[in-house]
């Protein structure tokens, strides 16, 4: 089944609107913003689910099996999480569950910050009870009461979305005490963050909900032992929860005959506005890398010259790598890169690569919790040896720049400062005839 | 922080939550002032640097960005603006752009 479908985003203003903020403000002129939305292959986060009080007899039948039952299901299917990291999420819900304590947390993680990503926002304004009616499902799997969604505040709109998708659920008594009269009992607390990109990495976020500095916590403790407010709790991605309805109702073994043998599924990717067609595509996993650039997305508007997938700390893809790359995690582990949420930020063939390192290292320094030392210095010296590069004709010791991305890598707490060697070695690996005269040998 | 600490400013939970406070504390004029802090690190029972600390931590409530707006730019979003071709030399984190600024590319 083929779904497509232009998406029309009546409040939310982007780009140029921001010179026409007194006028939006006075006439409340509804945006004509508009992107596209198709799926390639099995639609599941891009299906209409239709009526809610249809489509919510899937947990009615979830919360009347076992808890058990409904584990083997999510191992069979394989499903893992579309955050980042690829991490199973069946094992992640089986350890909170097997964990002491009757109180525990479901916490679903929208707080895409990747610049380029959109997918999340996507399903939180679209299909918002595809999250929803996941994050009740983990619930009770997990045996966890309460589920709360930490939502990026620059989404007010999801904000509201979902505010208002838990309060229908209240109504008609789909969340609350004795959901269905299972005995099950599910409440949720929306809460709108406050704009700092490591909120999204989980134990960060989790200190962000308790009214902390967000920084980044030592692990083990894993949250699913001791999470929010010291109780096990699951953090999984948007994508990740949403997934469940379709599998609750379809099978586990149905979603793992989607995609490849070790990623299982669809992935939703996130096309910037270099492509002729810009707009969130839903893949089957394994899908070709060329199917989603020049069927999908119609190829470039301009001359581009390599592509970052997966985020700031994903992977910098040169264009004559597409031939090379299907969307599943394990195809772009083999090649070096990372599939991540999948976002795509092009890189156009005049822009220097010089300069988008320079980019990189600064906003790693923006971002940055300041816990460790290899990410709070390193990203700041790296930052400055590229400026000095690039204005002062610096040549930059490559022994000494490999030395503090090592560093960087190894030595840091979490993916923020771990992750931006990634991106930093396939440029001086791929881009190597551009960047050379900036290094000494 | 010490897990002690941190159950005590978790105390009062999710219903009544000391980051959604920081949130709502902020809406009128885009920080948090002084008293509103003072005033939640009283209820919280947690520690100046706690609330100053958090506060100053997220570009929606540091006193600098003081009656700035983000907003997400969806698939305009990207390190290098389509305009110009240059990076976004002001917002290091390029989705966020400022209702009352505007956009320097
Ligand atoms: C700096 C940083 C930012 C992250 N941002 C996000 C994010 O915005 N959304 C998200 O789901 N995961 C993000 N992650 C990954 C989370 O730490 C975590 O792995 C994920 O939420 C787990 O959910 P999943 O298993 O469903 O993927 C980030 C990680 C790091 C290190
Ligand atoms: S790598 Fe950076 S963001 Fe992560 S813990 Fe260390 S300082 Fe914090």
């Amino acid at each position: 089944m083929k779904i497509q479908l232009s998406i029309i985003m009546e409040k939310n203003y982007s780009g140029n609107d921001i010179d026409l903020i007194a006028d939006i403000k006075k006439s409340q002129a509804p945006s004509k913003e508009k992107y596209h939305v198709e799926s390639y292959g099995t639609p599941i986060l891009t299906m209409d689910y239709g009526d809610i009080h249809g489509y919510y007899q899937i947990l009615k039948t979830a919360l009347n099996t076992s808890r058990e039952v409904l584990l083997a299901e999510l191992k069979d299917s394989g499903v893992r999480g579309r955050g980042g990291a690829g991490f199973s999420m069946a094992f992640k819900l089986d350890s909170c569950r097997q964990a002491q304590g009757d109180t525990k947390f479901i916490v679903c993680n929208a707080d895409e910050g990747d610049p380029g990503a959109y997918s999340d926002r996507y399903i939180l304004e679209q299909r918002p009870h595809a999250l929803l009616m996941g994050m009740i499902i983990a619930g009770y799997i997990a045996g966890a009461q309460h589920g709360v969604v930490y939502i990026r505040g620059e989404y007010p709109e999801a904000v509201d979305i979902i505010q208002q998708a838990v309060n229908d659920l209240e109504t008609f008594g789909y969340t609350g005490e004795n959901i269905f009269g299972s005995g099950f009992n599910y409440r949720f607390k929306v809460i709108k963050a406050q704009g700092a990109y490591i909120c999204g990495e989980e134990t960060a976020l989790l200190s962000s909900i308790e009214g902390q500095r967000p920084e980044v916590r030592v692990r083990p403790p894993y949250p699913t032992q001791q999470g929010l407010f010291n109780k096990p709790t699951v953090v999984n991605n948007v994508e990740t929860l949403a997934n469940l309805p379709y599998i609750m109702s379809q099978s586990g073994k149905k979603f793992a005959s989607i995609g490849t043998e070790k990623s299982t599924g669809t992935k939703l990717v996130s096309l910037d506005g270099h492509f002729n067609r810009p707009g969130i595509y839903e893949v089957d996993m394994g899908t070709p890398l060329s199917v989603v650039v020049n069927e999908l997305g119609k190829g470039f508007r301009s001359k581009v010259k390599a592509m970052h997938i997966g985020g700031p700390l994903g992977g910098l893809v040169p264009i004559d790598k597409i031939p090379t790359l299907s969307v599943d995690f394990d195809s772009f582990a083999k090649e070096g890169f990372l599939l991540g949420h999948a976002s795509i930020v092009c890189l156009t063939e005049d822009f220097p690569i010089i300069e988008y390192l320079r980019h990189l290292f600064k906003f790693t320094a923006h971002e940055s919790c300041g816990k460790c030392f290899p990410c709070r210095l390193g990203s700041t010296r790296g930052a400055e040896m590229l400026d000095k590069a690039i204005n002062e004709g610096y040549q930059i010791d490559s022994e000494l720049f490999n030395d503090l991305i090592n560093t960087m890598e190894i030595g840091s707490l979490c993916a923020l400062g771990g992750g931006l060697p990634l991106p930093v070695k396939n440029a001086l690996h791929y881009f190597d005839a551009e960047l050379k005269q900036y290094f000494s040998a | 922080m010490s897990k002690n600490i941190s159950e005590l400013s978790g105390r009062k939970g999710l219903e009544r939550n000391l980051f959604e406070q920081l949130g709502i504390a902020a809406e009128e004029t885009g920080t948090p002032t002084i008293e509103a802090l003072e005033s939640l690190r009283e209820e919280f029972l947690v520690g100046k640097s706690t609330v100053y600390g958090t506060a100053s931590f997220y570009d929606f409530l540091r006193p600098e960005n003081q009656g700035k707006k983000g907003l997400c730019l969806q698939w305009k979003c990207m390190p290098i603006c389509r305009n110009t071709g240059q990076t976004c030399q002001k917002y290091p984190r390029i989705s966020t752009h400022t209702k009352s600024e505007k956009c320097v590319v």
